[in-house]
């Protein structure tokens, strides 16, 4: 009988699923492992405080930034601590759990600017410097003035040599005496220190303690490189502090308009940091979001939707690498190797000899009576592989654009010459009505064809993206991008991965309930296996195919002989099973069941 | 059948352990927000892995869905059948006590 039950069972399944191999599907996988953050930014104690630190130094014409660490950072840095007492007071939740926030304000003297005016350099290119897996960019020396210049994310090498330093190439190094002061808030009852001191402000000589090490870690590169493209894309800066093993020393920044100065460091205690200095604006507009925080829930909301309306400025600009096939994008016009729109200027160009491109953004020329350049910020995105878009985006903003507001940009070919494509996001989410300026020329017939398959150039709001691919975009393809208003819409597959991640609030129950969930998802799922794919950072997306489907193609008959024979194994063992479960349920003599009773 | 039998059975218990857990988990909430937080994250975490992850695992083991559905369908029949006859036998015993 039960040979029978076999035979049968593994005939019907051999029949059933000999030739079922499912097709693989790309999904992107990121865990959420930065709970620190969002257990920052959901306790509205430490938004009390950033607020109110906000509130009072924007304006002062300090340069000063917030952190916030985990656990007492005087502690944490004491190196005769125990592992244990280490582990304690460099925690963010023991330091929760006892009252303690841990932020603090590092405000620093602006004498020391005075000194070191930008403005006022000769021997060195005025501009910032990115980098982006060890090659900077650097701009021209057009820029003039204050680096309005408020980065959001990096990609940063995940070693920590030299090049790491390169964020902002700088010939002044910080002198080890300039004077700062910092004020560490544990509670909401230190915000008092704050008025204290800022009644009667001195200086503390010869800190130094602002200094943060670019640590960052190939894990933190995750979170950084995370696709912008969607709405939960993570702008943010993850540091370690220099000084102390902390693990994160998390930086929330200010959320307001920030001039960056970072210089690159060479003091010989420092390992592999980076000094970064701010001005705060008097214009606040600039947001910054610490890691794991969706930008378009609690931050951007901060500033009121209108903030974020997309203008009808868009403009989207698209370069195949068969130049005579250009496609001016809708708005523009075609001639003489330009396309030209009405809303403002960009130009690309490539040095023929070096083979670096050029991007210049031209904003006006000095004219001061447009509107945005005070109130719009910028985003702009460059991708250098569609394939790998996860882990080589560079994200960075320009805010306040000072009075003259050419902005070129220089894409060093030798960094990116592994790479085939480039793409520009351009970003006005201030949806400023006059928002109107000179004529955008993009000069692409001097780019270097060979080097780029596409180039894609368009504005980004809030709630609208599209990506129109590395190939030529269509007009139906401009046409949905300025009509998509909805982000839900969008077709990338790792937005829809984040869409329902979520806190739940009933975490317990939820956790018990996982193994029932899990056999609910089983049986109500399709099957299909996915692909998993990892970004990573020097080897783009790693993709993990399906196991089955790999074996499959080399060895189809063994991996038909082997389902047909677990097949039939389990479909035994079910079958038996139910029998023996209905004997149970039906055996009156069964001690078990007394279903004789009923 | 058997397929939409076990959805409800798992459904119903998902859903008495919720309701039975959810004083607990508001307690944690009220009093101890910061275990409430990890809990959320914790779970988030099995959620993660209860996704087309699960999936990909399930696939290294080449056993056709359908018969995975059909073991894990079994089984869940297995091991609530005879505590659902047993809680019928019990109900039906407590209604004529009852009406005694």
């Amino acid at each position: 009988m039960k040979k029978i039950l076999y035979l049968i069972s593994s005939f019907v399944f051999f029949l059933v699923f000999s030739s079922n191999v499912n097709a693989n599907k790309v999904y992107s996988v990121r865990l959420n492992y930065d709970t620190f953050s969002q257990v920052l930014e959901s306790d509205s104690r430490y938004s009390t405080i950033i607020d109110y630190i906000n509130n009072k130094l924007r304006n002062s014409g300090y340069y000063y930034y917030i952190e916030s660490m985990r656990g007492n950072y005087n502690e944490c840095n004491n190196s005769n601590k125990t592992q244990a007492e280490y582990n304690n007071y460099c925690d963010l939740e023991y330091a929760q759990s006892h009252g303690g926030y841990r932020l603090r304000v590092i405000i620093i003297n602006p004498s020391y600017y005075s000194n070191d005016n930008p403005d006022t350099r000769t021997n060195d290119i005025p501009g910032f410097y990115f980098f982006i897996n060890g090659g900077p960019l650097i701009t021209n020396a057009s820029q003039s003035g204050w680096f309005t210049f408020a980065p959001v994310g990096f990609s940063f090498g995940s070693d920590t040599d030299s090049d790491d330093t390169k964020l902002i190439r700088q010939p002044y190094d910080m002198p080890n005496g300039h004077t700062t002061h910092i004020i560490e808030f544990n509670s909401v009852n230190d915000l008092s220190n704050l008025d204290s001191w800022l009644n009667n402000p001195v200086f503390d000589n010869g800190g130094a303690n602002f200094y943060h090490e670019v640590g960052y870690s190939r894990d933190n590169l995750g979170l950084l490189d995370y696709n912008p493209f969607n709405a939960n894309f993570t702008p943010m800066f993850i540091y370690k502090n220099f000084r102390s093993e902390c693990k994160y020393a998390y930086w929330l920044s200010t959320r307001y308009n920030t001039y960056f100065e970072l210089y690159k460091n060479n003091m010989t205690y420092y390992k592999g940091g980076t000094v970064h200095t701010f001005k705060i604006d008097s214009d606040p507009e600039f947001i910054m979001s610490d890691s794991s925080i969706p930008i378009d829930e609690p931050i951007i909301n901060n500033l009121g939707d209108d903030n974020f309306q997309i203008s009808s400025s868009q403009i989207l600009i698209s370069h195949s690498s068969a130049l005579s096939t250009i496609n001016c994008p809708l708005n523009t016009e075609f001639n003489n190797n330009f396309c030209y729109t009405n809303n403002s200027n960009y130009s690309i160009d490539s040095d023929i000899i070096t083979g670096n491109i050029f991007l210049t953004f031209d904003f006006g020329n000095g004219n001061t009576n447009v509107p945005y350049l005070s109130d719009n910020f910028y985003l702009f995105t460059f991708r250098t592989d569609s394939s790998i878009d996860l882990d080589i985006s560079h994200i960075f903003i320009y805010s306040g654009l000072s009075s003259n507001s050419r902005v070129p940009i220089r894409i060093n070919k030798f960094s990116y010459g592994a790479y085939t494509d480039y793409q520009v996001l351009f970003k006005s989410p201030s949806g400023s009505t006059s928002w109107s300026v000179n004529r955008v020329a993009i000069r692409l017939n001097s780019i270097n064809s060979s080097n780029l398959s596409s180039f894609y150039l368009g504005i980004y709001n809030k709630y609208t993206y599209k990506q129109v691919g590395t190939s030529e975009p269509s007009l139906s393809d401009l046409n949905n991008f300025y009509n998509n208003n909805s982000i839900d819409t969008t077709d990338n597959s790792s937005s829809s991965w984040f869409t329902g991640f979520h806190i739940n609030d009933r975490g317990l129950s939820s956790i018990i309930t996982a193994p029932f969930r899990y056999f609910r998802y089983i049986i109500n799922s399709n099957g299909v296996c996915s692909s998993l794919t990892l970004p990573t950072y020097y080897f783009g997306n790693i993709q993990l195919p399906c196991v089955q489907a790999i074996i499959y193609s080399k060895i189809p008959d063994i991996v038909i002989l082997y389902r047909v024979i677990m097949s039939g194994l389990i479909c035994y063992y079910v079958i038996v099973g139910y029998y023996k479960l209905a004997m149970v349920c039906f055996n009156p003599t069964d001690s078990r069941i007394e279903v004789v009773d009923l | 059948m058997i397929g939409a039998i076990g959805n409800i059975i798992l459904s119903f218990v998902i859903g008495i352990l919720n309701i039975i857990l959810i004083p607990l988990d508001l307690i944690v909430d009220s009093f101890i927000p910061s275990l409430s937080s990890a809990f959320g994250y914790v779970s988030n975490l099995i959620d993660t892995i209860i996704s087309p992850i699960s999936l990909y695992v399930l696939d290294t083991f080449m056993i056709p869905h359908e018969v995975i559905v059909l073991l894990f369908e079994f089984l869940i029949v297995k091991y609530t059948l005879p505590i659902t006859v047993s809680g019928i036998r019990y109900a039906l015993i407590w209604y004529h006590n009852l009406r005694i």
